[in-house]
């Protein structure tokens, strides 16, 4: 009697679960094999039918990640293209229980283990994975369960991560990842408006002040009026700020003055760059919506100066704008940038002209999800800073400098306030 | 003897005041060299008429001629030209402020490390220590008056005054004067108008 309702059991079992699987529940990776046989990823050799064959399985956090062997006659690029099949594919809506082992191990053996059991099945998930797709000779599929989150709140455990003269770039999936000045000492962020540019921006200086309040200066030139990085003009480490391009001129020249010093201090000590020097402070140049000064060409001059001297002598350039192109970004600037980050923009094309390849045109229109890339792209969410944790954490450095109206008796005081020198000349008319 | 070291000495300051204004009217030169009345002045004018050019434009017009520039080493040519009475209005407030010796035309003024800042005053002196801007409005545009004044106003933003500089206007017409008066909102300034010397 008991063996025939085991027996049944076993095999009602049985039956279930090749349903499930046939109907590619529970395995990515057979799943992904189907999907490539119905979208026509494979090859007919002799009349044989040969498609990818798994290779190897691991867990990586946050999901897994398949290994698979390319039958010869595909290439990467025919799997890359159909990444948006693959990936719905995974997603396709459908009962998923949502039990992992743990949940069992948790399942107390008493009376109301039914009632334990049918809260159990009643958890049920939405699909929504997300993958990545490399090749190294193999097909690399790795499918994270969650898609990266819409936010990543800023705090101070997040800026404690960074070494040296690293800004924390985001989160992607496996990995939180910084961008360093060191290596890389110059950053192009580009992405149509309101995607996160300036709120990166407030950022990167938040995080340099916190961490390098004594080694950091800044020149801040913030084409949007001031309006979003106003708040950093009475830093102390801000030395010039600018808001329109005259004012931008002025401080560009000044940061070219102050190069051109360390470079021939540099020279004359027989040192090759600030770092040999031993060095500590270093200067950022940060431009937001930067084409406005484009057509300036003796900005564009200083710019591309301090973009082919600026690492040697410490001078680093962070060149925000909508949309770099040769209008708005001079060539030399841009290709002295290694450092990119990309934000959402409207098509391949722009996307090309950030990244030099295409992608930044799909992502999600999420605030702070970009696509980062030195040499590899990585796609991140970009930590948001809300303005009251940056003023917190910024407070400290603020000093009171009178920067407003000029009053009689501060006029008064005599030619040491005074930036400038009249000259007069006299002209062919005197 | 005495007298013809005298009268030499007059003759003398009169080409030299013209070569420092360009253009002098019969009767600002009897106003500057105190000449006593017109008719005097004329007959001193018709005396050294070999230095000197005329032209009428409701009295006579003065400037040097060519043996008068070699007399006093002047290098700047004037010819006859609509332009004097450009002058002419300028010297007025010369006159009026009693012949400022700081005075001197066409002045640049400027940042050396701005171009764009740079502008030229018709005319600048010093008095009590305070930069006193002359600038003449004789057939100017409203637009180019408006774009100087905002010029002036970005160079005193920059600080390079000790303190702000007084402005001196000279305009043709009272709905001109009133234009200006509007401009220079925030500035000291005194705006005369040429009926104010005739």
């Amino acid at each position: 009697m008991i063996f025939e309702i085991l027996t049944s059991a076993v095999m009602g079992g049985v039956f279930v679960a090749t349903k499930f699987f046939e109907s590619g529940g529970g395995n990515d990776a057979k799943k992904i094999q189907k999907i490539c046989d119905n979208t026509g990823l494979y090859v007919k050799e002799n009349g044989v039918k040969k498609s990818i064959r798994i290779h190897r399985k691991s867990k990586i956090e946050g999901g897994n990640e398949y290994v698979f062997q390319i039958p010869l006659g595909l290439s990467f690029k025919d799997f890359e293209v159909k990444k948006d099949v693959l990936q719905d594919g995974l997603n396709i809506k459908r009962f998923v229980f949502d039990v992992s082992l743990d949940d069992l191990k948790s399942l107390k053996l008493n009376k109301d283990i039914l009632k334990q059991i049918q809260s159990l099945l009643e958890k049920k998930k939405r699909l929504n994975k997300e993958i990545d797709l490399s090749f190294d000779g193999m097909l690399k599929i790795q499918v994270y369960d969650e898609p990266l989150p819409t936010m990543f709140p800023l705090n101070e455990s997040v800026f404690n991560k960074c070494k040296g003269w690293e800004v924390p770039i985001g989160t992607s999936r496996s990995e939180f990842i910084t961008h360093d000045f060191e290596k890389v000492s110059h950053l192009i962020v580009a992405g149509a408006t309101n995607t996160g540019k300036s709120n990166f921006i407030k950022m990167m200086i938040t995080c340099l002040v916190h961490r390098k309040p004594d080694d950091v200066k800044l020149t801040i030139i913030d084409l949007k009026n001031g309006l979003s990085l106003g708040r950093f003009k009475d830093l102390r480490q801000t030395e010039n700020f600018a808001i329109n391009p005259e004012q931008a001129k002025e401080a560009l020249k000044k940061v070219q003055e102050q190069m051109s010093k360390t470079m021939d201090y540099l020279f004359e000590n027989g040192y090759e760059d600030v770092k040999e020097a031993g060095f500590k402070e270093r200067h950022f140049v940060i431009i937001d919506e930067a084409a406005d000064i484009a057509d300036d060409k003796d900005c564009v001059e200083i710019l591309e100066d301090i973009a082919r001297r600026g690492r040697a002598s410490g001078f680093y350039l962070v060149y925000a704008t909508q949309y770099p192109t040769t209008q708005t970004v001079s060539s030399q600037v841009k290709r002295n940038c290694m450092g990119r980050l990309c934000f959402v923009v409207d098509s391949a094309i722009a996307s090309n002209v950030v990244l030099d390849q295409s992608g930044a045109e799909d992502l999600p229109l999420i605030q702070g999800r970009a696509i980062y890339k030195t040499v590899k792209c990585k796609t991140v969410q970009v930590p948001y800073a809300d303005n009251k944790f940056i003023q917190k954490t910024i407070q400290p450095q603020i000093n009171i400098r009178s920067r407003g109206e000029k009053n009689e008796q501060s006029d008064s005081q005599g030619a040491e306030n005074r930036k400038y020198t009249l000259i007069l000349e006299e002209t062919e008319l005197s | 003897m005495n007298r013809a070291i005298l009268k030499e000495q007059r003759i003398e300051n009169i080409l030299l005041s013209l070569k420092k204004l360009n253009y002098l009217s019969t009767s600002q030169i009897m106003i500057l060299h105190d000449l006593k009345s017109k008719r005097n002045t004329s007959r001193v004018l018709q005396e050294m008429s070999e230095y000197l050019h005329h032209f009428r434009d409701g009295e006579n017009i003065y400037y040097l001629s060519a043996k008068g520039r070699e007399r006093v080493n002047c290098k700047k040519v004037c010819k006859k030209t609509p332009q004097a009475r450009h002058y002419i209005m300028r010297n007025s407030i010369y006159i009026a402020f009693g012949s400022p010796d700081t005075w001197r035309n066409e002045i640049k003024l400027g940042v050396k490390e701005d171009r764009k800042t740079h502008i030229i005053a018709d005319a600048l002196f010093i008095k009590d220590g305070r930069y006193h801007i002359v600038e003449v409005d004789y057939t100017q545009k409203m637009i180019t008056n408006k774009q100087k004044i905002e010029k002036y106003k970005k160079l005193i933003e920059c600080g390079v005054f000790q303190q702000k500089p007084f402005f001196i206007w000279i305009t043709t017409t009272e709905y001109r004067r009133r234009e200006l008066q509007k401009l220079m909102e925030g500035l000291d300034c005194q705006i005369f108008m040429v009926s104010d010397f005739i």
